[in-house]
């Protein structure tokens, strides 16, 4: 009965971490977005609250908490508050998958460092930012306002077609590791990173990630200048506030996924593994940043064209590939 | 152990009626498909529940992540207004109609199980990935390869019916 | 031999249908004559592949069975696609229906019927069915410019999902109380004794044959026939009558050759009750019919229950009767619905009673056709249709059930009256419309005459056929 305690004790206290950690890295990254972006327009960025603007994400978060919660009328009140929270909370899961470091040996039993060693891991991942698409449709749906609506149509279409690339370029990767376990995927890694042996796979996963963010150049669901803000138009206070936590949020989590299939997790000399796995996640938002700064809108056609005609007909060439390979060396 | 099995079970079997009230009785679409969306949940928690997290998985991924967001494609593109014939109040013949038709099967299935308790394994054993796709390669390697030309049917079905005829010139 | 040769018939027929769709990508407009050809040359070769693959036990790690009664039922379903394509052909052309997805459809329906026919395994069962019931589905609503037609499409379509559902159901409840996926031996452990799985194999089986009872319209499911078969071109109508429910029936007579004695003797009164109700429900509705299409559609939901009487008569009489009435009801209804639609105005399926006034006259060949498939059906001798009947009363009497047999001829002399009306005005009626229809073509000619002299042959010497079932 205790041993079992302490699995329950030491499973929210991993939780716990790992959601402070990641609510933390969304807020900075925020920030640094926003520093960011301000150099690459010859501007300085946020820095009055605190040096450097340091306290900015918190009296962001302040500012937001503190706003009235508006629900439009004609909304479908119920599906209107729970939608946000759908985006947040499957970008947040995505986390208890990822490893985070080789087990440890606490009074003798090994304690595996990541929240749940699922043995379809990848599966969850998938299946999750496949549910995310929720939080974007409902919420547009809900909000009974033309732009949302448009911004929720566009959302779906663009997620639902960069899945089938993103599970697809994923599949060269377990059939090198022989597992859909992520923590297996990291240890299949030891010798040599995947991006070394899987390019293609690597170039397909990050560009259908980035489409899967709905950033720029991919940010047709939220067009600022044609959809006002898309599907989170109507929303205001906290519960925009959820849609934006899982914005960022969900940037760290494709770092983080980056970094665990192609890069090799948390493994990396000198370092401890969990700082190697935090430099690794960061390069994926800091290139997303990088490129909304550069990079103008895509069109919707160019945006269809590149998942079907392109990625997903590239994917499905690199598993043949990669399988005719692997059953010819053995 | 067993215990919190029966508690897992039935509350995924209230996940999966609730769900699927919610999908015949509601008004408005969008509530009736996040009333599917429940049950297919329900379902996959099942799944899980039998110690085949693949399929739990794959559940997820295929039914609430591409069929039900397409089924919500054609809600939204359709802007389908609530209304219609289902608008209106049922008459009491269709609700015991269709509590008959409820009842009925339930009936002749639940007498049937409890009366013949089929032989099944008590503690369910995790069906490998390997042995999945082995099974799925070797054995049911033609139904594997029937599915793929059904799905193309239903493909081309769906192409045939709803695209324009191809003008002679 | 290796077991991937009992395989080539479904293959020749999956690599025909991809043929078609890529002949209509690559030429935008085939000529119909090439489709047709083509369509035909792919059903001959799997045709010649059936006659000449050896009976062996099942093949494939038990997914497919292919003895004598399998190797006879596929010819009878290719043949019978065979003939829709030649009466389809000229009739698709000239109301613009003639895209490569008719052809195509056509091949992957006849493909999925093979494999419902030959199916030794359940996965393989549900995946035939529901391959051919797809694209049935699609080929009912081909004229989608009338409004009938998508009726009839969505009315078979919304009930057969929710069949398709229940026979799902059903197999899983094999499953579960058997363990055993593979058709035989799942059906021989439902009751070799075993209480436990003999009720969940029960009300399996009860699930699954109110599936296949609506895919065959056998009554009380059959309440879909008559509204899809006026819907539906008259081809199609003849496909969907002739070849889905051979191929249904082929997988039912080995469901109950598998069926153990105390399982057959729970199910038996059931089929009783079944072809009792199928043949009064098919037959009595006939009666009052002015619409011949409709009135065909109860009579091919009447001989879905002489098939029936059949197929009960079957574990004491052998499967010669089910058979050769399945290879006569191939040939009636294909000659009925064929000509119909080559008699039949490009602005509309004939179906009124007057229409047909008169056309034994102005269109004597396709009328002697029609006219021969409704004597057949009507059970008067010299037809393959009598001799049928006569073979499955003979063996449904030996079998024990002689009251089944008097509510069947009941049935048939009730039913002979309303073809008899339908005879009365394409020969004794005043033509209304002069030049009605267009000639049919030399591809529905052969047709025609192949049916025609095939009913009347075998009618007159059925001994060679029976001899070769028996």
């Amino acid at each position: 009965m205790s041993l079992w305690l302490a699995g329950l004790a030491l499973l929210l206290v991993k939780i716990g971490l790992v959601l402070f950690v990641v609510l933390t890295g969304a807020a900075y990254l925020v920030l640094a977005e926003r520093k960011l972006l301000a150099r690459f327009q010859l501007r300085l960025g946020p820095n009055r609250a605190g040096p450097l603007g340091i306290w900015q994400p918190l009296a962001d978060a302040l500012k937001l908490l503190m706003k009235e919660d508006t629900v439009p009328a004609g909304a479908d009140r119920p599906l209107f508050l729970a939608a946000p929270a759908m985006s947040a909370a499957t970008a947040m899961l995505i986390f208890a998958v990822v490893p985070f470091g080789d087990s440890l040996t606490i009074a003798g039993r090994p304690v595996p460092l990541v929240v749940a060693d699922v043995s379809v891991g990848l599966l969850f991942v998938l299946a999750l930012s496949s549910i995310g698409v929720y939080g974007v449709v409902l919420g547009g749906w809900a909000s009974n306002s033309s732009f949302s609506l448009l911004g929720a149509i566009r959302g779906g279409a663009q997620m639902i077609s960069y899945e089938l690339p993103l599970a697809l370029s994923l599949a060269p990767v377990v059939m090198l590791a022989g597992s859909f376990s992520l923590v297996d995927i990291v240890s299949a890694q030891a010798g040599c990173p995947f991006i070394v042996k899987q390019p293609a796979a690597f170039l397909i996963f990050c560009v259908s990630a980035l489409a899967e963010s709905k950033r720029l150049p991919f940010d047709l669901p939220e067009a600022e200048n044609e959809l006002m803000a898309g599907y989170h138009t109507e929303y205001s206070g906290m519960r925009f506030g959820l849609y934006f936590v899982g914005e960022y949020v969900n940037m760290i989590a494709l770092g983080c996924l980056v970094a665990v299939f192609f890069l090799g997790g948390w493994r990396g000399p000198l370092l401890p593994p969990f700082v190697w796995l935090m430099l690794k996640a960061a390069l994926v938002p800091l290139v997303l940043i990088w490129v909304r700064a550069t990079l103008p809108r895509l069109r919707f056609d160019q945006l269809m064209h590149s998942s079907w005609k392109v990625l997903t007909p590239l994917a499905l060439a690199n598993i043949l590939v990669t399988g005719g390979l692997m059953a010819a060396l053995g | 152990m067993q215990t919190s099995a029966l508690v897992l079970f039935v509350i995924h079997a209230l996940i999966i009626g609730v769900g699927g009230i919610m999908a015949v009785a509601s008004r408005s679409l969008v509530r009736a498909l996040v009333g599917l969306i429940m049950t297919l949940f329900g379902v996959s928690g099942m799944y899980l529940l039998l110690n085949a997290p693949f399929i739990a998985l794959m559940q997820l991924l295929i039914y609430v992540g591409a069929v039900v967001i397409l089924i919500f494609f054609a809600i939204m593109l359709t802007k389908a207004p609530a209304g219609g014939e289902e608008e209106r109040p049922n008459q009491v013949r269709t609700y015991l109609l269709a509590l008959m038709a409820g009842v009925l099967p339930t009936f002749v299935i639940g007498w049937v199980v409890l009366t013949d308790q089929p032989a099944s394994i008590n503690a369910p054993l995790e069906t490998g990935l390997k042995a999945l796709g082995q099974g799925l390669m070797e054995p049911y390697f033609l139904a594997f390869e029937l599915i793929s030309v059904v799905l193309l049917v239903a493909m081309s079905a769906a192409v045939i019916l709803a695209f324009k005829r191809r003008q002679s010139r | 031999m290796s077991d991937w040769f009992y395989l080539l018939p479904q293959a020749i027929l999956c690599a025909g249908g991809l043929a078609a769709l890529g002949l209509g990508a690559v030429l935008l407009r085939p000529a119909p004559g090439l489709q047709l050809g083509g369509a035909l040359l792919f059903l001959a070769a799997a045709g010649a592949i059936v006659l000449a693959l050896p009976a062996a036990g099942p093949v494939l790690d038990d997914m497919l069975a292919f003895d004598g009664i399998v190797r006879f039922y596929q010819l009878l379903i290719l043949g019978s696609a065979g003939l829709s394509l030649l009466f389809a052909s000229r009739y698709a052309s000239l109301r613009g229906l003639a895209g490569d997805e008719l052809y195509a459809l056509v091949l992957f329906a006849t493909l999925g019927m093979l494999l419902l026919a030959g199916a030794a395994n359940w996965v393989i069962f549900v995946l035939g069915l529901e391959l051919f019931t797809l694209c049935l589905y699609v080929l009912i609503a081909l004229d989608r410019g009338r409004r009938t037609s998508l009726e009839a499409a969505l009315k078979y379509f919304v009930p057969g999902a929710a069949a398709a559902g229940c026979l799902i159901f059903g197999v899983a409840l094999i499953y579960a109380a058997t363990g055993s996926l593979d058709l035989a031996s799942s059906l021989a452990s439902t009751a070799a004794g075993d209480v436990a799985s003999f009720g969940p194999g029960l009300a399996g089986l009860a699930l699954i044959l109110l599936g296949v009872g609506f895919k065959l319209a056998l009554a009380p499911f059959h309440l879909w026939a008559p509204d899809v078969y006026q819907g539906a071109p008259a081809p199609v109508a003849a496909f969907l009558a002739t070849g889905s429910k051979v191929a249904v029936y082929a997988a039912l007579l080995r469901l109950v050759a598998a069926l153990p004695a105390d399982a057959w003797q729970a199910l038996a009164p059931v089929f009783w009750l079944l072809s009792a109700a199928t043949l009064l429900a098919g037959s009595l509705p006939a009666l009052t019919q002015t619409r011949v299409k409709r009135l065909l559609a109860y009579s091919s939901v009447a001989q879905m229950g002489y098939l029936l009487l059949a197929l009960l008569a079957y574990p004491a009489a052998g499967p010669a009767p089910v058979m050769f009435y399945a290879a006569a009801y191939v040939l009636m209804d294909l000659g009925a619905f064929g000509s119909l639609g080559l008699l039949s105005p490009v602005s509309g399926d004939l179906d009124a009673l007057e229409g047909f006034a008169g056309l034994g006259r102005t269109r004597p060949w396709p009328a002697a056709v029609l006219a021969v498939s409704l004597l057949s059906l009507a059970g008067l001798p010299l037809t393959m249709g009598f001799v049928g009947k006569f073979v499955v009363f003979v063996a449904v009497v030996r079998a024990g059930y002689p009251v089944l047999a008097g509510i069947g001829i009941l049935g048939a002399v009730v039913a002979a009256g309303a073809y008899l009306r339908v005879l009365g005005a394409l020969y004794f009626g005043r033509p209304v419309h002069a030049g009605q229809g267009q000639p049919p073509g030399p591809a529905a000619y052969v047709a025609l005459g192949l049916v025609g002299a095939l009913i009347v042959l075998l009618g007159i010497v059925p001994g060679p056929l029976l001899g070769l079932l028996r």
